[in-house]
């Protein structure tokens, strides 16, 4: 009879499922509790985020990583509030017309708060400007002396004229006005003499006409000559007067601008250039509604003629008590990231100016904090490089994608770049991180600092109570109905299994607060104040279910023997093994049947997953492993003669990971040792060259997955499920398999080794090595030796039988 | 008696109207609810100029002489009054209200003669009589039967008082300048000549049966009948148009109207 006396036992119901800590739950709803907001146990990402915001130095940025389901930029922005609380409040940033350059926009920097002000009180400049302008360009004083200007400059060309015309009068000379100059004809009277006529008039007379015409025309030209130089001269002293009348008017007003920016030299410049501006164009304030033909003129209007002195205020820090702005941009279009310039179509041609300029989100953040998802930037066009310009260069500069690409010709503005001093913090999953590092060496250079944000945290009394006030700050957060005691074990416990971990606690908060959410909602059906466990139950069971359809179909096809999978007996080479199916999600287990044939051979094992190209290569990694366990124990002193394929039996999409090493490992022993497998059972677990049985992942969704399929055949009482004794630990199995293997109708073995689980496999022990070095008679490792060694005789006699053919 | 006015003739080809003296023309006519007319004279004499074979033209702004010939001529002619027309009704668009245009060809003093009867305004710049074309357009207006707006190049105010020159009881002068003071809610001033018609009270009294409070309304002696009489009596009015009697025309010729019109920056309206 086989010892079997070390043969792994069934773990007992308290190892399959970790409860919570009833000390930590003293309260009665998380309404007694004070909620937890953002961060909980994050140590490592909490300093490197302190580290980040502390330096001010350039390129310490921050690189938030972390699961993907992470909240993130919720869980640091209150760091980041806390740090930016600390700094100086940012400078209002204003755009002006630049009156020398348009196209080139002046940025000016103003203290927090200012930047209205200016724009305020220039605004009511202005405006009382052209109330007092027009009144004062329409005084009598004014007309008087325009008048006398018009009168004294067009007198100098209306005496020329009149010089000429009555010489011209006197020499029967008519001056006509043609569409585009002058002419002069034969008159008489006062008339121009028709052509006929004039032919009609005697040869000497035609010629002493045509003659004096010569003679006129010349004078014509000359007084002609001057007009343009009068005209000049009549513009000039027309706007030195418009000049002087409006110097005296506006010199109050805007004195009482320039007293209240006197501290600021940059707005004092621009209030001046103002004044020099407006006196250069005071016809402006008083032809204002003049319209114009030329679309540059008008986009200077664009609303109004006198827009060309207003303020545009980019970005102003309202309350100055804040401290520093916390940005978060979540559509980082490169407009959207580096501002823009937008546009007005008017008359066919698109037009901007200084006013359209807006900000993006680097300006509002500015001075501060910006949040970025870094797959959404990476997924902008021009964003990224755009945001390492301006980290480099260390300003602002507004960039049109269009021009990038060639497809915007307008006429455009080059505003000036505003200095730029901000923290950067990029947050994503850890993959992306990873890639942009391997493939972005300037990561490196302006993102020093990382902060990589754990997904889960030990489970102690202490975490346990600190989740629990993270649950009532989720509760508060989004104003649902407090959870009671049993609610808040039952999501503690939930965590730990969405951590996979009967000793830690998940700390991606999103799928606890969709739990408690959907939770609430049942609440809320069933009428009740508060949400129970069994609202929590049922989410939880609600949710499974919604996802459950492709498990659903797996399970009848076994059920209905179309994949067959048996749960009872015993059989040669034939186990079952058990995988994890990932969809949208929702992940579950799912048994296969494994099989194993051996023959002799070169000593390979074929995969036959592999082979087919249906292996993927950590699969491949767990067969190749077998050879070197059987070679290792085997094969000491013999070539290995065998060859062995195994197979996952109807298994048509593709199979990677080595999770089931072992149990090819197990078929394969059975295979060789010709003893049966037990069916009742299913296997999970990774196996090293020295037979160890390694941890796998998604253990609860394995048991659960065989459990189910035996549950509908029947619980025999003998059935189970053996994992790697590492993976105990993770193990938070649902309520009905805990209570099953409770009343002894189900079994969780936990496995060490090879020889281990062969033994439960067989009812054989697997038998060590003794003196003689030879395994014990009957035991599964004799057997397997015993038949390796026939492999390897027929493998001599036929090489023999062979090399005797050729001689 | 009221004077009935009906529509604003505005000349676009002979006085080198601008886009500033058509607008003001397009605002008045908006303003005293009149059809505004534009008038494109298409001067004959320069066709028969064009056809002699000596002519020739200087051109602005090259100030290069460059024979004549009919052909080309009609041609510029005809460019010119399209683009006049095109003028005219960019400004109507931007106001709003509607312009009919008329293309003439002939002697514009005659034209205009023809085109122009008592119950319209015909609106011409301001011109001095010994500009060339000066003369045969001051004469079109003066024989005109219309009433003329005389316009001067750049117009100092857009608001301020209605002047009038008055002319005797019954003169269509002051009660259409104080219509146009109500309507404007502008002051009216009368200016009195002698001869000029009634009395101050009686202006007064005339004045408030239309609409024209004692405390809008100012009255000032000329003290003579000529132009520089006038402007001496404008002062420091102020105004915005003068309106001067048919009765004035007696003392006052269309040459004095356009020197007031250009001495004072403002329209003359000469009935």
């Amino acid at each position: 009879m086989a010892d079997l006396s070390s043969a792994p036992q069934p773990l007992p119901p308290d190892r399959l499922y970790r409860v919570a800590d009833p000390t930590v739950l003293t309260f009665a709803t998380t309404a007694e509790l004070s909620p937890l907001p953002g961060l909980i146990e994050q140590p490592r990402a909490r300093d490197a985020i302190s580290l980040g915001t502390c330096i001010d130095r350039l390129g310490f940025n921050i690189f938030a990583i972390g699961s993907g389901l992470g909240r993130i930029p919720q869980s640091i922005r209150a760091l980041l509030r806390e740090a930016a609380f600390g700094r100086p409040t940012p400078p209002d940033w204003i755009y002006v017309n630049n009156f020398e350059t348009p196209h080139k926009p002046t940025a000016i920097s103003l203290p927090a708060g200012r930047g209205p002000v200016l724009d305020k009180a220039i605004h009511a400049l202005i405006e009382e400007l052209k109330v007092s302008l027009p009144a004062l360009f329409e005084s009598e004083d004014y007309q008087k002396r325009r008048g006398v200007i018009e009168q004294a400059i067009q007198g100098k060309s209306q005496a020329a004229f009149a010089v000429l015309n009555e010489k011209a009068t006197k020499a029967g000379i008519a001056i006509l006005r043609t569409p585009n100059g002058f002419a002069m004809a034969p008159a008489r009277a006062g008339k121009v003499v028709p052509p006929e006529d004039f032919n009609a008039w005697p040869e000497a007379e035609q010629q002493a006409t045509r003659d004096a015409i010569e003679i006129l025309e010349k004078e014509l030209e000359d007084t002609l000559r001057a007009v343009p130089r009068l005209e000049k001269e009549h513009r000039d002293a027309v706007r030195a007067l418009e000049r002087e009348t409006a110097a005296f008017a506006v010199a109050q007003p805007f004195q009482a601008v320039r007293d209240a920016f006197a501290d600021l030299p940059r707005v004092l410049t621009h209030i001046d250039a103002i004044h020099a501006d407006l006196l250069e164009n005071v016809q402006l304030f008083i032809a204002q509604d003049t319209p114009s033909d030329n679309p540059m003129q008008a986009a200077m209007r664009l609303g109004g003629t006198l827009e060309r002195y207003d303020i545009n205020v980019l970005v102003t820090q309202t309350d100055a008590a804040t401290g520093a702005p916390v940005i978060e941009e979540l559509h980082p279009t490169l407009a959207n990231l580096v501002g823009r310039v937008e546009y007005l179509q008017m008359q066919g041609a698109l037009v901007t100016n200084f006013r359209l300029i807006k900000a993006g989100a680097l300006h509002r953040a500015n001075g501060g904090t910006i949040l970025l998802d870094a797959r959404a930037l990476l997924t902008e066009p021009f964003s990224w490089q755009a945001l390492k310009r301006a980290l480099l260069s260390q300003e602002i500069t507004i960039e049109d994608a269009g021009r990038f690409m060639g497809m915007a010709t307008t006429v455009s503005l080059e505003p000036d770049p505003i200095p730029l001093d901000i923290k950067v913090v990029l947050y994503g999953d850890r993959s992306l991180y990873y890639m942009m590092a391997q493939a972005d060496p300037d990561i490196g250079r302006y993102f020093k600092v990382l902060a990589d944000f754990d997904d889960d945290i030990d489970r102690s009394a202490d975490s346990e109570a600190m989740l629990a006030r993270l649950i009532a700050g989720i509760v508060a957060e989004e104003k649902l109905r407090p959870l009671d005691r049993g609610a808040v074990a039952r999501v503690i416990e939930q965590a730990a299994r969405e951590a996979e971990d009967s000793g830690k606690l998940t700390l991606v908060s999103e799928p606890v607060r969709d739990l408690i959410t959907e939770a609430d909602h049942l609440a809320g059906i069933a009428d009740r104040a508060v949400t129970t466990k069994a609202d929590i139950e049922r989410a939880i069971a609600d949710r499974i279910r919604r996802h459950a359809r492709v498990r659903e179909r797996g399970q009848e096809m076994i059920l209905h023997d179309i994949a067959l999978v048996d749960t009872a007996g015993s059989r040669v080479g034939q186990i079952n093994g058990l995988s994890v199916m990932s969809l949208g999600g929702f992940s579950f287990g799912r048994p296969s049947r494994i099989t194993c044939r051996v023959r002799p051979g070169a000593g390979r094992i074929v995969d036959i997953e592999r082979e087919v190209e249906l292996g993927g290569p950590l699969h491949s990694k767990g067969v190749l492993i077998l050879t070197g366990f059987l070679a290792g124990r085997y094969a000491q002193n013999a070539p290995m003669s065998l060859s062995a394929s195994l197979v996952f039996e109807q298994s048509y999409g593709g199979v990677d990971g080595d999770s089931a090493s072992s149990a090819e490992l197990y078929a394969l022993l059975s295979a060789l040792s010709e003893l049966p497998l037990r069916q009742d059972l299913a296997v999970t677990g990774s196996v090293n060259q020295h037979g160890v049985v390694q941890a796998i992942g998604g253990a609860n969704d394995k048991i659960e997955g065989f459990f189910d399929i035996c549950v509908a055949r029947g619980l025999s009482g003998t059935q189970g499920v053996m994992i790697p004794r590492a993976n105990v630990r993770h193990l938070m199995l649902r309520d009905d398999v805990v209570r099953a293997c409770a009343e002894g109708k189900f079994r969780i073995y936990p496995i060490g080794s090879i020889d281990e689980g062969i033994a439960v496999l067989t009812g054989h022990p697997a038998g060590e090595r003794g003196a003689d070095d030879a395994y014990p008679e009957g035991s599964v490792n004799r057997l397997v030796e015993d038949r390796l060694a026939r492999f390897a005789k027929l493998r001599r006699d036929a090489d023999k039988d062979s090399k005797a053919d050729m001689t | 008696m009221n004077q009935v006015y009906r529509r604003l003739i505005v000349e676009l080809g002979q006085g080198g109207a601008d886009d500033a003296l058509i607008r003001l023309a397009a605002e008045f006519a908006r303003g005293m609810g009149l059809d505004l007319h534009g008038l494109f004279i298409e001067d004959e004499a320069l066709l028969h100029v064009a056809a002699m074979p000596f002519a020739r033209e200087i051109r602005l702004p090259s100030h290069q002489w460059q024979a004549m010939d009919t052909g080309r001529m009609e041609a510029e002619l005809h460019l010119a009054a399209e683009t006049a027309h095109r003028r005219l009704r960019q400004v109507v668009a931007e106001l709003g209200i509607h312009a009919a245009f008329e293309v003439r060809r002939g002697q514009p003093h005659l034209c205009i003669a023809g085109v122009c009867t008592a119950a319209d305004i015909v609106v011409m710049p301001a011109i001095e009589a010994n500009e060339p074309g000066g003369p045969d357009m001051l004469r079109a207006a003066e024989e005109s039967a219309a009433s003329v707006l005389l316009v001067p190049r750049h117009p100092g105010r857009r608001a301020g008082a209605v002047a009038v020159v008055a002319g005797p009881a019954g003169d269509p002068a002051l009660p259409l300048a104080a219509r146009i003071a109500v309507a404007a809610h502008d002051r009216l001033l009368v200016v009195q000549i002698p001869d000029g018609g009634g009395s101050a009270a009686e202006q007064q009294f005339q004045a408030s049966e239309l609409g024209i409070l004692p405390d809008r309304m100012t009255v000032r002696n000329a003290g003579g009948c000529d132009a520089d009489d006038v402007l001496r009596a404008l002062g420091d009015a102020g105004e915005r148009l003068v309106v001067l009697t048919r009765a004035a025309r007696v003392h006052l010729g269309i040459d004095d109207a356009s020197h007031i019109a250009r001495a004072r920056n403002v329209p003359v309206l000469v009935l």
